[in-house]
């Protein structure tokens, strides 16, 4: 303990958390103006009839009050770059942005999350301390130092990230079939001059063992002093191909300036110092370095938070390998990217015990088309779309030209296929199942079909 | 399962052969069409008489077939001018149709009216009850036709304009964004082929209301010329995933890119299946209406066909392409 306590208490430069704390903050505010921009929260979180909310309760604001939590997120995230009201800056954007995210499940993607944690860091570290709006309004709180943990959790993160992603590659799909990549890669094959190349297989091969080795070592290269620059390199190139490759927005950003943070104080000392001339803000000459105490609260804090963090993302593999790609169970918040190309197609059906008439739904009636491709192949959606589908239906009269269609007790039932990682589509779920009935728990879910089909 | 796979396929030539062999060809058919619709319209509406009426309905019916050659053509110039939903929605709103004729008061291209013009509105005027004798006494009614015909006729003809501009940039654009070009022709091939099976099909047979049928849903009731279309829409469809010209020029398409990847089951399944489709249609009583009232488990069996075969186009085509089913371009992980 008293070494884990020395090595968390350490005391080092603030340079580099400070340099993170700009970047990051203009990622969000980019982040955030694009969503804006791009239309999205309308088509997202205003033009849906029904959410697939994370926690029940919690819904969109009604209609245009939408707006408001993204505004107050960007607001947030100016407050961080400039390391104004710095702590209600970043509680502000760590709850407005988590509110959003937790909305809706088919707007779910790793790097939300990832955003949603570092948010949630950046409330509790001195960030603000230097180069900051706050330290020139009041000097007094001006440091350059803190105590290690500021800036090592955040590299932990990080590194979690990349562990992870890449001990879910050794995989017998990602390696030995290099799915889904031969799927997406293939489809580059009219690019002039390297199409030919991205439509072999063997291009695919070579993106999945490279990715996975990258991954799982990325971590550990950036922390030696020695291999850095090198490591920092491949950084650069790996999320540069990602973004020119696939659809993944501004994640290939975050992850190329988030892990400056690896860089030593001197690194940021060079462009910080410009960017202090350029606001005319002034260190205190007086300024010392300091020493720190420990601190019982704080210890706790870490270890807690760093074990919920490796615990999370060893839960999937304890699954077996059916439930987790197949069931989904375990996928989300365990740095499982671009692991899997699932499409679903999925019907369901309303019967009525009383008439003895079955309907069958129009998804679109229902939701939009992307939630309808979210939906239909995770377990936890279809049962929640089923339960929504349940109370549209139950009580409810329609008119046919036989008079009107009187419904009591319906029960929800749906048939649906899905296709996993090039595989040909297979039952997923058989429609004999009275979905109102069925529990979503973590136990396995006996309801969905077995996993059958070879690659 | 695996065939042999080929690495050279180029989605290009797929975007190619369909716009310049189906697409280009097919919007010019259709206007040609319309341009000879216009013109009997024109030689009616100077001297009505029972023999004119026939031969207009007659060229109503070809350019209403042709039209089911170019609707899920739902993108770039057909979807500015939203050709699939001005010329095509039904069931057509008779109430709006006579209210706008009443008061001479309405914007044809308002969305509003998207059910009271196009064909399904023609099919109403045209061939409901007592039509040559409501036509010919009001000059309203003449006034409406004559502004229908000459508006689908000029959408038809901004469409091949802007295709002129448009193609270029169209057939070079084989990413996978889902704004793409190729993106968007298996997109809104799938959407068609969706709607088809709901529109003609699903909701005249009371699918999503408890199988209590609706003939008042079928397209085109009054002319009855629903199965015509149903197996001009399927056959289009086929055209479309075999890479087969409106002109009679053949090249590469989905099918053949199917192959290319090595899903020669799922190609096949697929190519057959619209072999399948026809034939049920074909052996189909006349008319739908017909069908629903003396054969409706062949039409059971049809939807639940086409139904079935959405597997093969949604999950297994769409997955084995590694494009995205959706409509907006929006960040993945």
């Amino acid at each position: 303990m008293n070494r884990i306590n020395q090595y968390l208490f350490k005391e080092t430069s603030i340079l580099p958390l400070v340099g993170f704390r700009i970047i990051f903050g203009m990622l969000m505010v980019i982040g955030t103006l694009r969503f804006l921009f791009n239309g999205w929260v309308h088509q997202l979180y205003i033009q849906p009839k029904f959410y697939f909310g994370f926690i029940e309760g919690i819904t969109p604001l009604p209609g245009n009050w939408m707006y408001l939590p993204f505004i107050v997120l960007l607001i947030g995230a100016i407050g961080i770059v400039f390391g104004a009201f710095y702590r209600v800056s970043t509680i502000l954007a760590f709850i407005s942005f988590t509110y959003i995210e937790i909305l809706d499940k088919t707007n779910y993607l790793n790097h939300y999350y990832f955003v949603s944690l570092v948010l949630f860091l950046l409330c509790f570290v001195p960030a603000n301390a230097y180069l900051s709006w706050d330290s020139k309004r009041n000097p007094s709180i001006q440091k350059i130092s803190v105590p290690q943990w500021t800036i090592r959790i955040l590299q932990f993160q990080l590194g979690v990230v990349y562990f992870f992603a890449g001990v879910a590659k050794i995989h017998p799909d990602w390696l030995i079939h290099a799915q889904p990549l031969a799927i997406w890669l293939q489809a580059y094959r009219d690019l002039p001059i390297v199409g030919d190349y991205f439509a072999t297989s063997w291009l695919a091969f070579a993106f999945s063992w490279f990715g996975c080795i990258y991954d799982l070592t990325i971590p550990f290269f950036l922390l030696g002093n020695k291999t850095r620059p090198y490591a920092y390199f491949f950084v650069v190139v790996f999320h540069i191909v990602t973004w020119l490759l696939f659809p993944i927005g501004v994640f290939p950003w975050v992850m190329i300036f988030s892990t400056l943070i690896f860089f030593p104080a001197t690194l940021h000392e060079k462009w910080l110092s410009k960017v202090a001339t350029w606001c005319r803000w002034e260190k205190d000459k007086n300024l010392l370095n300091s020493h720190f105490h420990r601190n019982k609260l704080i210890t706790a804090f870490v270890l807690v938070y760093a074990f919920i963090q490796l615990l999370l993302p060893i839960r999937s593999f304890f699954n077996h390998p059916q439930t987790l790609f197949w069931h989904e169970e375990g996928m989300r918040f365990s740095w499982r990217v671009m692991l899997m190309h699932k499409e679903g197609f999925a019907t369901f059906y309303v019967r009525d015990k009383n008439s003895k008439r079955e309907i069958q739904v129009r998804n679109e009636d229902f939701l939009t088309v992307g939630q309808i491709d979210q939906m239909a192949t995770q377990p936890d959606m279809i049962k929640q779309y089923a339960d929504y589908l349940y109370t549209q239906f139950k009580d409810s009269s329609f008119q046919t030209i036989q008079g009107p269609l009187q419904i009591r007790k319906p029960s929800i039932h749906a048939e649906i296929y899905v296709s996993l990682n090039g595989r040909n589509a297979q039952l997923f779920l058989a429609k004999k199942h009275n979905l109102q009935e069925k529990k979503y728990t973590f136990a396995p879910h006996k309801w969905l079909e077995p996993f059958t089909t070879k690659l | 399962m695996g065939g042999m796979k080929d690495d050279t396929f180029k989605k290009t030539e797929l975007l190619m052969q369909l716009t310049d062999n189906y697409i280009l060809p097919e919007y010019t058919y259709l206007q040609s069409e319309l341009t000879i619709l216009a013109s009997t319209w024109n030689s009616f509406d100077k001297q009505p008489n029972e023999i004119q009426l026939d031969s207009l309905k007659a060229q109503w019916k070809r350019a209403y077939i042709r039209f089911q050659y170019v609707k899920m053509l739902d993108f770039g110039p057909g979807m500015n001018q939203n050709l699939a939903m001005s010329l095509g929605t039904f069931p057509t709103d008779t109430l709006a149709i006579e209210t706008n004729i009443a008061s001479s008061n309405y914007n044809l291209s308002s969305i509003s009216n998207y059910d009271a013009t196009g064909f399904p509105a023609l099919d109403y005027l045209l061939f409901s009850k007592n039509a040559y004798s409501n036509i010919t006494t009001a000059q309203n009614r003449k006034v409406y036709i004559g502004e229908i015909i000459s508006k689908m006729k000029a959408e038809i003809d901004k469409t091949i304009t802007e295709w002129s501009t448009f193609r270029s940039s169209f057939v070079d654009g084989t990413s996978n964004a889902s704004t793409s070009p190729f993106s968007l022709v298996v997109n809104n091939f799938i959407r068609d082929y969706e709607i088809l099976k709901w529109t003609k099909l699903g909701y005249p047979l009371g699918a999503n209301t408890g199988n209590i049928q609706n003939p008042a849903l079928l397209e085109a009731r009054y002319s009855g010329i629903g199965k015509e279309l149903l197996r001009a829409n399927i056959h289009a469809l086929q055209q479309i995933y075999l890479g087969k010209g409106g002109n009679g020029k053949n090249g590469k398409s989905m099918h053949d890119y199917l192959l290319a990847l090595g899903k020669t089951t799922t190609a096949t399944t697929i190519e057959n299946n619209w072999g399948i489709f026809l034939n049920q249609i074909d052996s189909l009583p006349t008319s739908l209406e017909a069908a629903l009232n003396s054969d409706k488990q062949k039409l059971i069996d049809l939807y639940n066909a086409i139904h079935f075969n959405t597997i093969a186009l949604k999950t297994d085509m769409v997955s084995a392409f590694g494009i995205l089913i959706t409509y907006s371009d929006n960040d993945g992980d």
